[in-house]
């Protein structure tokens, strides 16, 4: 075995330096979620060392029917959505809205339109960082946790529905979702 | 329409409408599709006007989110983890 190798039987017997070999291989991913998700640094290194510290902690509740980092992440995700809850900083759209920025039918067809967007302003990459930023950090938080996974870090859909404990399925349609309510609130800068 | 009918339809290889096209966005996009269902959404969308700039917006969407800032993560945040975690173990 390789030096940065992780022995999972000795980690999940609780073997401290293992433990650490996880921390040190997962904390980059794990932190850039979670700062996603949070929008503030200090109180992303908290959530994180919470995370492996209940992760260490709970390692005999690890049942395995999971990989041990979708575990992690569930873990992560779960303590950043409640310190979310506790601290809530920006004003995010609700659910209503979300339903609003989808595209509408009638017997089958889009009942608009659509232009191309203007290749000007999508090269012009300072400003539309910032507008993409800000539309990210409005969507409410589960559609916000699915587009860091999926999109941004670009985990599998398996993955990503695994970490957020539903369907394949489930988190396809919400991803759709988001990115249509994105496509929505991005139309009006980018046409 | 029916879900009997929606499925007869599906079963019977009849061209897809937009919303139909809509709903597999995802599935494309991920390379999910079966073959048969990927060969008539990108007949809709070589013959739809509007579906094909809808995805156009929708696949600039998921281009310019994936393109969002870089985070890095500082080393003395992995140092205080390592350390956090030796004191409450």
């Amino acid at each position: 075995m390789k030096p940065d190798e992780i022995d999972m039987e000795r980690l999940l017997q609780g073997d401290k330096e293992e433990f650490g070999k996880m921390v040190q291989r997962e904390s980059p991913r794990l932190f850039r979620v979670i700062v996603r998700m949070l929008r503030d640094d200090d109180e992303a290194e908290s959530v994180m060392q919470e995370a492996f510290l209940q992760a260490y902690k709970g390692l005999d509740s690890f049942r395995g029917d999971s990989k041990f980092t979708t575990w992690l992440y569930a873990i992560g995700i779960n303590l950043a959505k409640a310190s979310l809850r506790k601290n809530k900083r920006v004003s995010q759209y609700e659910e209503d809205d979300i339903e609003r920025m989808q595209p509408a039918f009638s017997k089958g067809m889009y009942v608009e339109s659509f232009d191309t967007w203007d290749p000007s302003k999508l090269a012009e990459r300072e400003q539309r960082k910032r507008i993409v930023h800000d539309a990210i950090d409005r969507l409410p938080t589960d559609y916000r946790t699915i587009v860091i996974l999926r999109d941004i870090e670009e985990l599998s859909t398996a993955e990503a529905a695994a970490i957020l404990d539903i369907t394949e399925g489930a988190a396809r349609v919400r991803l759709h979702r988001a990115r249509q309510a994105l496509r929505s609130i991005l139309h009006e800068y980018f046409s | 329409m029916s879900i009997l009918a929606k499925i007869k339809r599906f079963v019977r290889g009849e061209p897809l409408s937009c919303q139909e096209v809509n709903r597999f966005l995802v599935d494309y996009l991920e390379g999910s599709m079966d073959e048969r269902t990927q060969a008539r959404f990108e007949k809709h969308l070589e013959n739809c006007g509007c579906c094909e700039q809808f995805f156009e917006q929708y696949r600039n969407t998921v281009a310019v989110v994936r393109a969002d800032e870089e985070i890095d993560i500082p080393d003395e945040v992995v140092e205080r983890t390592m350390d956090f975690l030796k004191r409450h173990y």
